[in-house]
């Protein structure tokens, strides 16, 4: 069996001397892992690096084994390597999300290109801050936690959203939340519009995609918190708002 | 059979040895065998000394016979300057160049969370410490340039900030006999950005 897709790289765990288990996310067949054996070669260092565009063609004799990669540089993202450390903890934290979250064999074709997207704006070095907050939101939805941002949950309203219940992920009016209004997460208004007045508003929602992210993590590996490079991003935005 | 087995299970030993299979590990133990004075008896005595004195230096991590590495002990080298390596096959490597004459930290590899290597599993700490209560005046960040060497870099800045040191990285540009032609653009810019006058 084979197949031949485009994706990019997120991990590799070595395997041996030579080779490593690597993870890709691609696009037509979601999150796969395979074997690459010559892993550890110069010419392979520099093109399974975290963000780089591949072309794959993976093969095994059954559809469920594991499999081998080989794999050729499409299309290199160095740029985010070098251009500090906010763009590298977000590379770091989009490719420990989705292999940690993911599951494999299941194709997120808008997950794909949305990261596609996110990855090429990065590696642009344009403002892309938004851009990571509203990926991670469309990854909660992929991955079952999705937040429900249209209407009040208390009152059906659609205006003044302002609130957004920590169990739920719906949104709550003002109105609607009355005496709760406390145990609510404020609801940047960037996370409606799609525009940061205050770059405050960014690190307020990636507090809240955060909280609903922990949940995602919990059942599958046991861990009750973020990531470290998800952790890493967030405090490297906190460092850059506070010095303006 | 019982010497066939104890010749196997030598030549399994030097299998495990990084770049070597059963075959050349099979070619190895039979040239030792032929070659048993000249070769295989030096080399027993030794491993068995290195055995018993080879350790990690106690102040940056290089390895050493004694408990103070060659260039920690060295009074002529420059005692301000720290380089902070990933390991020590880089640390050899700068010295080869004769250039440097400063200090170095060998971390003995980089953050990954993938392979659960932490800040305190490379000996940050130590080398925090160590910059704090020696008069350090710059530190090089010598990490390669990949994802996790650069994450390493990040972290260790991020650790020394507060500290008044002054804190560089290598240059990255065009390798000797390197061809425009097959280098990256990040690596192009690089090279334009610090361009040099002729």
């Amino acid at each position: 069996m084979d197949w031949h897709d485009t994706g990019f790289f997120l991990s590799a765990k070595p395997y041996g001397e030579h080779a490593a288990i690597a993870s890709v996310m691609t696009k037509h067949h979601g999150k796969r892992s395979g074997m690459i054996w010559n892993a550890k070669s110069k010419k392979m260092a520099s093109i399974l690096t975290e963000g780089n565009q591949l072309s794959i063609v993976w093969r095994a004799r059954l559809h469920e084994l594991l499999g081998t990669f080989k794999v050729e540089l499409e299309k290199q993202r160095t740029e985010i390597v070098f251009s500090g450390p906010i763009a590298l903890n977000a590379l770091n934290s989009i490719c420990t999300l989705l292999d940690s979250l993911l599951p494999q064999f299941d194709p997120h074709r808008n997950l794909y290109t949305e990261t596609v997207h996110l990855l090429d704006k990065i590696n642009s070095t344009q403002n892309w801050l938004i851009d990571y907050l509203e990926w991670e939101i469309l990854l909660l939805k992929e991955i079952g936690f999705g937040l429900d941002l249209k209407k009040c949950a208390v009152t059906n309203s659609e205006k003044n959203l302002v609130y957004i219940s920590p169990k739920s992920g719906c949104a709550v009016s003002g109105e609607g939340a009355g005496e709760w209004a406390s145990k609510l997460f404020p609801l940047p208004q960037c996370m409606l519009s799609g525009k940061v007045k205050k770059p405050e508003e960014i690190l307020d929602g990636l507090q809240i995609t955060g909280h609903f992210l922990k949940k995602g993590f919990h059942p599958h590996s046991g861990l009750p918190k973020l990531p470290h490079s998800r952790l890493r991003l967030e405090s490297s935005i906190r460092k850059k708002v506070i010095a303006g | 059979m019982a010497r066939k087995n104890e010749i196997q299970l030598l030549v399994d030993q030097f299998a495990r040895l990084p770049g070597l299979g059963p075959k050349s590990s099979k070619r190895i133990v039979l040239h030792l065998i032929k070659n048993r004075t000249q070769l295989l008896e030096p080399m027993v005595k030794m491993l068995e000394n290195f055995t018993e004195i080879i350790d990690h230096c106690q102040i940056c991590g290089n390895v050493t016979l004694h408990s103070k590495c060659d260039i920690c002990s060295d009074e002529n080298r420059q005692k301000n300057v720290i380089c902070v390596v990933e390991s020590v096959i880089d640390l050899w490597a700068l010295e080869k160049t004769e250039i440097y004459r400063g200090q170095y930290h060998v971390l003995g590899g980089v953050l990954s969370i993938f392979e659960g290597i932490g800040p305190e599993e490379l000996g940050i700490p130590q080398l925090i410490n160590r910059i704090k209560h020696e008069a350090i005046s710059e530190v090089i960040l010598a990490m390669n340039a990949t994802v996790p060497g650069q994450s390493t870099t990040h972290f260790i800045v991020e650790q020394l900030e507060g500290l008044n040191i002054k804190i560089t990285t290598l240059g990255r540009g065009i390798p000797s006999g390197g061809e425009l032609d097959y280098l990256d653009s990040t690596t192009i810019t690089s090279a334009l950005n610090s361009r040099q006058e002729y």
